[in-house]
């Protein structure tokens, strides 16, 4: 079996796009949060907005990764079968 | 799963046989990861050591689910707190029936019966089991330092029948019960009889001290955890040759389960607590007597008699005192008879203090404090017998500091901690 890296970026930068509410789930197991020029300069805002759109992507991403461990092993186990 | 980042799910897979009758041949669900139950969830140990340790064992189970779903940022969709409740459950029985198990395979290990008595080839040797107790020098210096009361002598305190045992050679259990509301399973009318009287649900909690280590055990009645009690002095191999000294507040039926309990071994004692001592004095001459100066003046020579272990003085001093003076015969004579009764288990308080042995059952008390009663008494709740039973048993896991080790092994050391 192969060891696995667990790599973790939060990155905020300047967006475009119009404030929501909540996390969103955009693509590649990435979650997005926009928030308001007064929200970003807000240090309980911020730390807010980062933890809301954190814990998502962490449930997201030990979700996907427990289904491809049990995915690889079905298959491993087919695969011995035939 | 319900872990430390959230409540989420995850698709598991399996490989089925679809040349036949469609059988899983290997399911993920089973094969790879634990195995649950319906809708169950798995617990991770983060989660567990969140919401039971810093959890429902000190608030309740709606705080603590409110708590756990905001800090995950789960306010929706998050753990409801029954679901808490039953895992907290769940995991108390856990916890019961292994010790339950554990106890009865050490106690069959060691020749001992279910119910507890020895059938083994050291029958003999402990039936004659004696005590090693500190030297008569020793004790004598004590008795010495003491200001003995009017008309006794340092003599009269050295008879006192209880022993000075030697600290080195005996172990400090300190046990008993306490009792929370119970929960009705169903409305009661007002008009029934039942609904007015009070139902308790009983917790015995025992607390074990030796050579700087201890433990604490609970179960559901004093058998049980005298049971648990006397595996766990197995376990940690202090039975042999010490003596077991039990500080209890004089409750009948608790004494009698220990001496029945430990009937095979004959290096037993129990020491009546003084603060209970004293209560049940104050609190029975207070019915027997006219008033309470002529109360308080009776107690004031009374209690340096019991102090002193002088226990026939002081059931002289209440069979002496002016029948003018009593207004309720029958509680003194129950005061008389209960010192009576006690009377092996009264010791020599003031030597014993001298010779910085204990004299109390208050670390046992403070241990129903911190186990039950600080989170099941005083607040409204009531609970059932299980629900009180398996929340109390996550507390005692936490104080003897086995809670990492139960939720990740699902074992216990049963053995002292260093205190």
């Amino acid at each position: 079996m192969s060891d696995f890296d667990i790599i973790v970026n939060v990155a905020i930068v300047e967006s475009n796009n119009s404030v929501n509410t909540g996390p969103e789930k955009i693509n590649d197991g990435k979650f997005s949060m926009t928030i308001s020029q007064t929200d970003s300069i807000s240090i309980d805002n911020c730390e807010k907005a980062v933890l809301r759109t954190a814990y998502p992507t962490i449930r997201d991403a030990i979700s996907k990764h427990l289904e491809e461990q049990s995915k690889k092993k079905s298959l491993k186990k087919q695969n011995r079968k035939k | 799963m319900d872990g430390e980042v959230g409540r989420f799910e995850f698709q598991t897979h399996s490989v089925v046989n679809d040349e036949e009758d469609k059988k899983d041949l290997f399911d993920t669900s089973v094969s790879l990861f634990p195995v649950l139950r319906g809708n169950e969830y798995y617990r991770t140990v983060g989660f567990k050591e969140i919401a039971y340790i810093y959890g429902d064992t000190q608030i309740s189970f709606r705080k603590t689910t409110d708590g756990i779903n905001r800090v995950r940022y789960q306010q929706e969709n998050g753990t409801p707190h029954r679901t808490l409740h039953d895992g907290t459950e769940r995991e108390g029985a856990g916890i019961i029936k292994y010790l339950d198990r554990t106890s009865e395979c050490i106690l069959r290990q060691n020749e001992f019966s279910e119910d507890g008595l020895y059938e083994g080839a050291k029958a003999e040797h402990f039936s004659k089991n004696e005590p090693i107790c500190l030297t008569k020098e020793e004790i004598a210096e004590a008795a010495n330092l003491c200001c003995c009361p009017a008309g006794y002598t340092e003599n009269d305190l050295l008879n006192n029948p209880v022993i000075y045992e030697n600290q080195v050679h005996s172990v400090d259990i300190s046990i008993d019960d306490v009792v929370v509301k119970k929960q009705e399973e169903a409305r009661i009318g007002n008009n029934s009889s039942d609904a007015k009287k009070r139902k308790y649900v009983h917790n015995t909690v025992a607390h074990i001290l030796h050579a700087g280590g201890k433990y604490t055990l609970n179960g559901f009645n004093t058998i049980i955890t005298l049971r648990y009690l006397l595996a766990f002095l197995l376990n940690n191999g202090i039975v042999d040759d010490k003596r077991f000294q039990f500080f209890t507040d004089g409750h009948k039926a608790l004494n009698n389960c220990i001496f029945k309990a430990f009937s095979w071994n004959n290096n037993v004692g129990l020491i009546l607590d003084w603060y209970h001592l004293q209560k049940k004095c104050k609190e029975k001459l207070s019915m027997a007597m006219n008033g309470r100066v002529i109360r308080n003046e009776l107690l004031r020579d009374l209690m340096p008699l019991l102090w002193h272990g002088l226990t026939q003085g002081a059931i002289d001093l209440l069979k002496n005192t002016d029948a003018s003076l009593i207004k309720n015969k029958k509680r003194m004579a129950e005061l008389i008879e209960y010192l009576e009764r006690n009377r092996q288990h009264i010791p020599c308080y003031a030597v014993r203090k001298k010779l910085g042995l204990r004299n109390s059952s208050a670390i046992g008390e403070k241990m129903n404090h911190l186990i039950v009663s600080e989170r099941q008494k005083h607040n409204g709740m009531s609970w059932s017998k299980k629900g009180s039973m398996h929340l109390a048993a996550i507390t005692v896991i936490k104080r003897n500091n086995e809670s990492k080790k139960w939720f990740e092994d699902k074992e216990l050391d049963f053995k002292l901690k260093a205190a």
